[in-house]
């Protein structure tokens, strides 16, 4: 017996209100992508040049903060250095290693290939920067310079036995890259600097080992030595010289838990933390300070859950 | 009671030379036919008469039957030959046939005094020679005239809910032969209906029988106002009042009806064309128009043949125009005639209502979404003046909140259309009507104070986009004659926009334009009709920029920034005549028409303002471009079968950002496409049929942008790119026809572009569009398929629902990133050319439940569509983590179920 029209409707409503998605667990959802916070593989969170900003003929030395909480070792890192005609942006030194025979290979020509040193090593990787390098430039230009790009490459350790750029895969490796400003600049940048870390508004040194409650949420904070925000000269489009003063912010990482502001703005050098559930878990904050001119400063503290 | 036989044979040829034809070939009418319903004679082969001749019904008068032989009880037969001029004058009367010259007399008596139709063949109205016989014939003795009951019960009979009167529909008093029939106006009356209490049974086919019960009180007069319910009063809706010219090769039109119950759609027509074959899916069901490969804005939507300038609301869910006021949608993929033009890719010409209610009607709806009420009706005392008001206001942004309110954001979308049209009768040569219509848009989306919104100082802050728009047309018809007609629509219209980000970002602009359409309609011959006209568009625009930093600092991250900000302001106008010719060579003239034009579009442009560079405005540029056109159709079978086809040049110009030069003068010009199509239609039945359409689109001269801009002083945008796009469509679709409706369509197509041809080093293939140099169109969807459906269930239930699978959109992968360190994020690796891989296929369905209460004097219908039902993962894009090494996708919208309710009150 067919049933009323009433009834029909009603089962299809209800059946329909459940809402059925095909496929829903075959693909990710963007909730599971790994956060930008996290640090849960070897990964590039800042590289200094000391010092960032370099006129020519100077020097300047390179560091990275490469993170790898899978692995006791640290990573070997290649450096290359690159002058570019351009804002710098892309993928670094693009060189072909496709060639090269890292382990036979004579210091000439790897310097040819932009090779500015190795690390772990007994030098840090070092770059001069060419005199002549701004000599196509105009007065007005040289003040505001020209970038070299330094490439850092981190090989994992079981990477670094491969005695030919075509033993590597790319893929495994991580890449980096950062400008080092070349110019005449009357007021050359600096990098900043990072005076204390402070949890819960009490100071922590460095070398020390927060201990947090499980799932507690916890004020992160770095403070800033006076000066560190340097004042500048900014010549303007119609030739005014004006006084400026760096606005840095700070990036927020760590090994477990939860940040919930990765990127702060000064005056806002503060980031909530939310410590993990599991006792006795180990972890890490990073905390890298930018002065948006190429200048950095970075602070680690290890914490541990009660 | 006499009754009155009357006899007409018919001869072809002129009454000297013709004999007659034979009595026996002539007429008869039966008793109580008049002579406007006799059956035609014979028609003799050589000369064939189309029509007449015949009496003319108001003009027959009885003979009057002689009173000595109707005393005697004589009857005859007078037989006449008649000879009957071109202009329905009885030349000459001959007696062929006499009982007695009484009768003669009486019947010459009246016979001059009657007025005829004529003969009429293929050449007109011709004389005629015709054989006519009169019967004086003696019924059955009448009885003496019974003295009639008194009328004792009128009224009048409405349609419930619209007041529309039935006419013709039966009144009855049960147990009683007495009946009644009402009236053009739905009025009857009866006599002599007993006293006491009666039953009224109401009988009329399309509406519900009926039975009341009245009280009768002897000796006095009952009046009573009677309704009844229809059948169907979602069929009635159906209402296609423009005249369809078929002047178009694909041409796809679908009823307001069907339009409102397709599920998804929030019942708005414009939306229901991404149903139809040839309209790609869009992301988030947005509502972008992508016809046959075309990018969203190369496709033109237009109103009463106004174009618009964007079709939906900022949401993407409902389109700027009231559907109370839609009257029809015309959705053109292709294959369309010169009096559009500016664009490449497909039309959409919504036409609104001329004619109104005329009693009027009220109507609000509400729904999850927004409220809307709309008024329709003809004021006046002869109720000359047609007016049609409407409003419609969003309300999620009063909802949203609720949902955010704890994350510290605020998002606030928020739209408004209005529309008033007025039309007065102007007679019927002539028509006229005014429209006013615009719209507001608002989207705000509030960010906390304390929470960085990225690393960029400069783009903190709030997020604020406003456009409105307002448009006053204008439209006169004139009908000279039979041959030649006016038809003028000017218009006036006004765009602002307002965006900007923070304190430190923002972009304001306005235009104020002028599109103003006339042609001549002049049928020429029988077989060719010239359409001459013009489409001028144009206008004053301006617009001012700030921004916190450069495009050249913006690019890198260490530079120091300084604002910006300029302003353009500048004049644009394009007179484009064009000339149709619609040529109908067969005599039949449905058979066959192949309609040839071509449209002359020029484009000048003048930019001022700091974007030039200079403080005088560059000087006017001038673009032409010639649409030459070609569309046909060949009706095989009449309103079977058809063939169709259509070929010519698209030219479109460039759009206002591209077309302004940067600090020097713009080289960029018209876009360019070539397009073909064929195909056939074959309508099965009275409900069923499919059309089926090839399509082929070659475009050149595409605005990319350059790669080598060197910033301000360079034109940022060249003419360089190519673009193909063919495929294979089909539609098969029920009318809305025995309370069903539905069609399916398919698409399968492909659609390529190759931006930089000249840098092109590989083997390609142009005429396909293969290659290396190729790649996907960002909607290049290869199948294509939707079916919807809607059936009308018994006690005014409805239920519809829609079915879409859509291959997914063509996506360029990513799978590794170097990380800069001074801008702070990755810079990704593609893997293979752009749009080399796809995403996951598109699949939903859509169910919509209604039900449809009416009553007297209004009606109220409820309904709950359930958007998604069941549905895939729908990607709708991809995202990456941070360093490119992990992918997730971004999914379309989820299961939204939209209750909502209308009214409609007939005053």
């Amino acid at each position: 017996m067919m049933r009323p029209p009433s009834a029909v409707a009603t089962v299809l409503v209800l059946s329909t209100l459940s809402s059925c998605v095909i496929g829903s667990e075959k693909y990710p959802r963007p909730r599971d992508l790994s956060p930008t916070w996290l640090v849960d593989r070897p990964r590039v969170l800042a590289v200094v040049a000391e010092p960032p900003e370099v006129r020519p003929g100077e020097a300047a030395t390179f560091s990275a903060l490469i993170p790898d909480p899978t692995s006791e070792d640290d990573l070997f890192q290649v450096w290359l250095a690159c002058p570019v005609d351009d804002a710098g942006n892309g993928f670094g030194c693009l060189t072909d290693f496709s060639d090269v025979d890292l382990e036979n290979a004579t210091p000439e020509e790897l310097a040819d290939l932009g090779l500015i040193g190795v690390a772990p090593g007994p030098f840090p990787p070092t770059y001069v920067a060419p005199l002549d390098l701004l000599d196509d430039l105009s007065e007005e230009e040289r003040l505001e310079g020209r970038y070299v790009n330094a490439q850092v490459t981190a090989f994992p350790g079981d990477l670094t036995q491969a005695t030919s750029a075509t033993d590597i895969d790319f893929n495994e490796v991580e890449v980096a890259y950062k400008r080092l400003v070349v110019s005449e600049a009357r007021t050359p940048n600096h990098n900043p600097s990072i005076a204390t870390f402070v949890v819960d508004r009490l100071e922590v040194p460095a070398d020390a080992v927060v201990q947090v409650d499980p799932k507690q949420e916890y004020d992160l904070g770095i403070q800033l030595p006076d000066g560190t925000r340097e004042l500048y000269e900014f010549v303007t489009s119609s030739g005014e010289v004006e006084e400026r003063v760096e606005e840095p912010y700070a990036s927020w990482y760590s090994t477990g838990g939860e940040v919930q502001e990765e990127v702060t703005l000064y005056p806002y050098l503060e980031s909530t933390w939310t410590s993990p559930e599991t006792s006795g878990e180990e972890g890490t904050w990073y905390v890298v300070l930018r002065d948006r001119r190429g200048g950095m400063a970075w602070w680690t503290q290890r914490w541990v859950v009660r | 009671m006499l009754s009155l036989l009357l006899t007409l044979a018919l001869a072809q040829t002129p009454p000297a030379e013709q004999p007659e034809a034979p009595a026996d070939e002539g007429r008869t009418l039966g008793a109580g036919e008049e002579p406007g319903d006799a059956e035609e004679p014979p028609i003799p082969e050589d000369l064939p008469i189309l029509s007449g001749p015949s009496i003319v019904p108001e003009s027959y008068v009885e003979a009057v039957y002689p009173e000595a032989e109707k005393a005697q009880g004589v009857e005859a037969t007078v037989v006449l030959s008649i000879e009957l001029s071109a202009e329905g004058e009885i030349d000459m009367v001959e007696v062929s046939e006499s009982s007695g010259s009484a009768f003669e007399d009486a019947l010459m008596d009246v016979l001059f005094d009657w007025r005829w139709t004529p003969a009429t063949t293929e050449a007109g109205p011709v004389p005629v020679t015709f054989p006519f016989t009169y019967t004086f014939e003696l019924g059955a003795e009448e009885p003496e005239e019974a003295e009639l009951p008194p009328v004792n019960f009128t009224g009048v009979l409405r349609e419930m809910a619209t007041a529309n009167p039935i006419p013709r529909a039966s009144i009855t008093i049960e147990g009683t032969e007495l009946v009644a029939e009402t009236d053009d106006e739905g009025r009857f009356e009866l006599r002599g209906v007993p006293a006491g209490e009666q039953v009224v049974r109401l009988l009329h086919t399309g509406h519900v029988t009926d039975d009341r019960k009245l009280t009768f009180v002897e000796g006095e007069l009952t009046e009573a106002k009677l309704w009844m319910r229809a059948d169907a009063y979602r069929g009635n809706e159906v209402v296609i009042a423009y005249e369809r010219e078929k002047d178009e090769v694909t041409r796809r039109t679908i009823t307001i009806e069907e339009i409102r119950r397709v599920p998804g759609t929030f019942g708005d027509p414009v939306r229901v064309v991404q149903t139809l074959p040839g309209a790609a899916r869009t992301p988030f069901g947005t509502g972008l128009l992508v016809i046959r490969g075309a990018n969203p804005e190369d496709s033109g939507v237009y109103i009463d043949g106004i174009r618009i300038p964007i079709v939906y609301h900022l949401t993407g869910t409902t389109s700027v125009i009231a559907p109370d006021l839609i009257d029809s949608v015309d959705y053109l993929p292709g294959g369309y005639g010169v009096q559009f033009g500016r664009t490449m890719g497909g039309t959409i010409d919504v036409k609104t209502k001329r004619d109104f209610e005329e009693n009027g009607k009220l109507s609000f709806g509400a729904d999850i979404l927004d409220s809307q009420i709309f008024y329709e009706g003809k004021l006046g005392k002869n109720k000359q003046h047609g007016i049609a008001v409407g409003a419609r206001r969003s309300y999620i942004d009063v909802f949203i909140p609720i949902f955010t309110s704890g994350s510290g954001f605020t998002i606030k979308p928020r739209y408004q259309d209005y529309q008033i049209k007025w039309v007065p009768e102007m007679g019927a040569d002539q028509k006229f009507s005014l429209f006013f219509y615009g719209f507001d848009d608002i989207l705000r989306v509030g960010t906390p104070d304390d929470v960085a919104q990225g690393s960029d100082q400069d783009t903190q802050g709030d997020l604020g986009i406003r456009y409105n728009s307002h448009r006053l047309v204008g439209h006169y018809r004139k009908d000279f004659t039979d041959t030649l007609a006016f038809d003028f629509t000017p218009s006036v219209g006004l765009d602002t926009g307002a965006t900007s980000l923070g304190t430190e970002f923002g972009i304001d602009n306005g235009t104020t334009l002028f599109n103003i359409r006339g042609q001549l309609e002049w049928q020429a011959t029988p077989a060719v009709e010239v359409v001459p006209g013009v489409d001028l568009y144009g206008g004053f625009w301006w617009f001012d920029f700030r921004s916190a930093v450069s495009f050249e600092a913006a690019q890198d991250p260490l530079a120091e920034r300084e604002p910006v900000g300029f302003d353009g302001r500048g004049s644009f106008w394009s007179p484009d005549p064009f000339v149709k010719v619609n040529i109908r060579p067969l005599d039949d003239r449905e058979k066959w028409l192949v309609t040839p034009g071509v449209r002359l579009q020029n484009t000048g442009l003048r930019t001022g303002g700091e974007i030039t560079g200079t403080d005088e405005p560059a000087p006017w540029q001038w673009s032409a471009a010639v649409d030459p056109r070609i569309l046909t159709r060949y009706q095989v079978l009449p309103d079977q079968f058809a063939l169709k086809a259509a070929t010519g040049l698209y030219h479109q110009p460039p759009q206002p950002q591209e077309a302004i030069g940067v600090g020097t003068a713009s080289t960029v010009g018209y876009e360019r496409s070539w397009a073909t199509s064929a195909g056939f239609e074959h309508r099965l039945n009275q409900a069923l049929h499919y059309d089926v359409d090839l399509f082929y689109r070659a475009m050149d001269r595409q605005i990319v942008f350059d790669e080598n801009w060197t910033g301000f002083g360079s034109n940022p945008f060249v003419n360089e790119g190519l673009g193909r796009a063919y495929g294979l469509e089909v539609i098969a679709r029920h009318d809305p026809v025995n309370r069903f409706f539905g069609w399916i369509s398919y698409t399968l197509s492909r659609a390529v572009r190759n931006d930089y041809p000249s840098q092109c080093r590989g083997e390609e293939n142009r005429l396909l569009g293969t290659g290396d140099c190729w790649t996907q169109f960002d909607f290049d969807q290869t199948h294509i398929l939707s079916a919807q459906a809607g059936y009308d269930l018994p006690k005014d239930f409805g239920v519809s629902a829609q079915i879409q699978y859509v291959t997914g959109n063509p996506t360029s992968p990513f799978n590794a990133g170097v990380y800069d360190a001074d801008a702070d994020f990755y810079n990704g690796f593609a893997v293979g050319p752009e749009n080399s891989d796809r995403l996951p296929p598109f699949f939903q369905t859509s169910l919509r439940f209604d039900k449809l209460w009416t009553f007297r004097r209004w009606q109220l219908e409820t309904y709950v569509d359930l958007l998604n039902a069941v549905r895939g993962v729908n990607p709708e894009f991809t995202i990456y983590n941070y360093d490119y090494s992990e992918y997730a996708y971004v999914r379309g919208l989820p299961f939204i179920p939209n209750i909502g309710v209308e009214a409609k009150f007939f005053p």
